[in-house]
């Protein structure tokens, strides 16, 4: 597996990107952090790279719950542009609280590669920036 | 009513006959065409008894002249229905004991008939009281000539009492509400093509303006030779105090559903948005404490402040919301709606000059809305400063704020020319907790969740039409 270089933060909170751009940075200062306030951004940030060729990020951590377009538009986005990326992207639904029904609703989407409760560890951020070890 | 009419007629007759033969003219006869047998018989007899005494003429035989005489008396008496004298018949078998036993026969017949007559008026009062206490009236319903007739309880349901009979049907129809009429008429049209019965409810408009609901069942039609329905006869059943009830019924699994959804909201802000900022804190926290230098602790302490403000909003948003689920005993005052808007107007007078909008307050002086005074100021403020907030960039916002009837309900609607939102996409999130939209950086996403909240508890409702680009509008119903 490819080692991870950039991750993308999809999250309309702008303490938590502050938080996660620090805790990453700390583990490793080489990972550059793309962050975007909502699905929205996200999308058309991803497209924008599959268009003019450029690295894409690694992993994406995306929130739930967000203005404008939320984690699960996204998805249904992300979806539509899969075939043009050249290695699969793991997608993380970050939350701070887990619903029943959020857990129900991400089992009809395959690309969703797992659930991260908030506040993310570093011991669970380690693993995600290290998929190797 | 009918038969004891001709009775008293007939008796009349053969009182006059009688007292013919007793003065002794035996010339008169009467008709022995009566309906009934009996009478028949007895005119049948007494005109036999003319006729012979007529050929025979009595001569002074006093046993003969007493009989005549207790005949009429017993017979006098029958008009008085008092039916218990009877005439003595000998063993001689002369024509006056033949007429003494057709006599006999028609006091036991009058008796009878008399008798089955109480029978049948305790019957129908019977019948009546069944009517009253279920509440259940029948009619019939002639068609060609828009008649309409009734039972005593369906004249009291459609309060008809008082009505000539002429004008039933006018007045039955004129007492339903337009569209109940329509569709009033409609079946009425189309029984008169099958023979089905049909169950229907309706409503009607009383005397002192109170509805009554009304279950009915129009039961079969008689036709004449041309297939024309010359009669239909059914029954109407007064439900207003069930239907009351389901009313009821409805109207309480209705707060109970909604205090259940603000229930699923209080529980949705305590496991998410407190627990982000927890989240937040501890991570912050983690960093703290591996943080050495000065400016980047100083840096961390910042955003701990400021997690530590939002989690002091979001408390202030929870107690908002419990807030209203515990208001039940609401004052409630007579407002002036215009003032309110005129009120919120100049609160946000920097915004609006701010954003050159220009709001045109179209709310007549005289409305009055009984209402609670903080309700209406925070639904007022958050509709207008919303309408502002809400604008097309390169548009200056123009809001209209009205107030009308629809209904008989009153309407309070804000109207702008905003960007407006895409109702198909986040329709049923509108007014949900913590959902914004635009993207707008002090959207707080708490605004329409509360106000709907508000008017809800008020008894209202609120109802939203928005185009993208082109401006929203929201009604809200105040009852």
């Amino acid at each position: 597996m490819k080692t991870v270089d950039i991750i993308c933060v999809i999250d309309d909170n702008d303490v938590y990107q502050f938080v996660m751009k620090n805790s990453i940075s700390k583990l490793n200062p080489n990972i550059k952090i793309l962050a975007y306030l909502n699905g929205e951004e996200g999308i058309k940030s991803i497209k924008n790279m599959i268009d003019k060729n450029q690295p894409l990020p690694d992993v994406i951590l995306l929130d739930i719950n967000m203005p404008i377009m939320d984690g699960w538009e996204f998805m249904n986005e992300f979806i539509k542009i899969k075939s043009k990326l050249p290695r699969v992207i793991p997608i993380y639904l970050t939350t701070s609280s887990l619903d029943a029904s959020d857990i129900d609703k991400a089992k009809k989407y395959e690309d969703i590669t797992g659930f991260l409760s908030k506040p993310i560890d570093r011991h669970t951020l380690l693993k995600i920036t290290q998929p190797n070890s | 009513m009918k038969g004891v009419q001709i009775d008293i007629e007939i008796l009349e007759e053969i009182l006059k006959l009688s007292r013919a033969i007793l003065e002794l003219d035996f010339s008169k006869r009467i008709s022995i065409d009566y309906n009934d047998d009996i009478i028949n018989e007895i005119a049948g007899n007494l005109n036999l008894l003319a006729d012979r005494l007529m050929l025979n003429p009595p001569e002074g035989n006093s046993t003969e002249k007493i009989n005549i005489s207790h005949f009429i008396s017993v017979i006098s008496s029958f008009a008085n229905h008092d039916f218990s004298q009877k005439l003595p018949v000998s063993e001689h078998g002369t024509i006056l004991d033949a007429i003494a036993t057709g006599i006999n026969m028609l006091g036991d017949e009058l008796e009878q008939t008399t008798a089955s007559k109480d029978e049948l008026e305790t019957e129908r009062n019977l019948l009546n009281e069944a009517q009253a206490i279920a509440k259940v009236g029948n009619w019939e319903f002639y068609p060609l000539e828009r008649q309409l007739s009734g039972s005593k309880e369906f004249l009291r349901i459609f309060e008809l009492d008082h009505v000539s009979e002429s004008d039933y049907y006018e007045t039955y129809r004129k007492k339903h509400p337009a569209d109940d009429l329509v569709r009033l008429d409609e079946l009425f049209k189309s029984i008169f093509n099958d023979q089905e019965t049909y169950n229907f409810e309706h409503r009607i408009i009383c005397n002192n303006g109170s509805v009554r609901h009304l279950s009915s069942i129009m039961g079969e039609s008689t036709r004449d030779a041309n297939n024309r329905v010359t009669c239909v006869k059914g029954t109407t059943q007064d439900i207003t105090d069930r239907k009351n009830a389901e009313i009821e019924l409805n109207n309480s699994f209705n707060i109970v559903t909604e205090q259940n959804k603000r229930l699923l909201n209080f529980s949705y802000i305590v496991s998410h948005n407190l627990r982000s900022h927890t989240s937040n804190i501890t991570s912050l926290l983690t960093l703290l404490e591996e943080e050495e230098t000065k400016e980047g602790q100083e840096h961390l302490m910042n955003h701990i402040r400021n997690v530590s403000d939002l989690l002091n909003e979001t408390m202030i948003n929870l107690n908002d919301v419990v807030s209203i689920q515990k208001n039940i005993n609401l004052i409630i005052e007579p407002l002036s709606l215009r003032s309110y808007a005129e009120k919120a107007i100049e609160v946000l007078s920097e915004q609006v000059a701010l954003k050159k909008a220009t709001i045109n307050n179209n709310i007549s002086e005289e409305i009055i809305v009984n209402y609670n005074p903080a309700y209406l100021e925070s639904i007022v403020l958050n509709f207008i400063s919303n309408a502002i907030k809400y604008s097309q960039p390169e548009k200056s916002p123009i809001i209209s704020v009205d107030c009308y009837e629809e209904d008989g309900v009153t309407v309070f609607q804000i109207k702008d020319n905003g960007m407006g939102i895409d109702l198909k996409k986040y329709g049923e999130k509108l007014f949900g907790m913590y959902k914004t939209f635009h993207g707008n950086k002090d959207a707080r996403g708490i605004g329409l969740f509360i106000c709907k909240n508000q008017i809800e508890t008020m008894g209202g409702k609120i109802e939203v039409a928005s185009e993208l680009g082109v401006g929203t509008t929201f009604k809200i119903y105040i009852k």
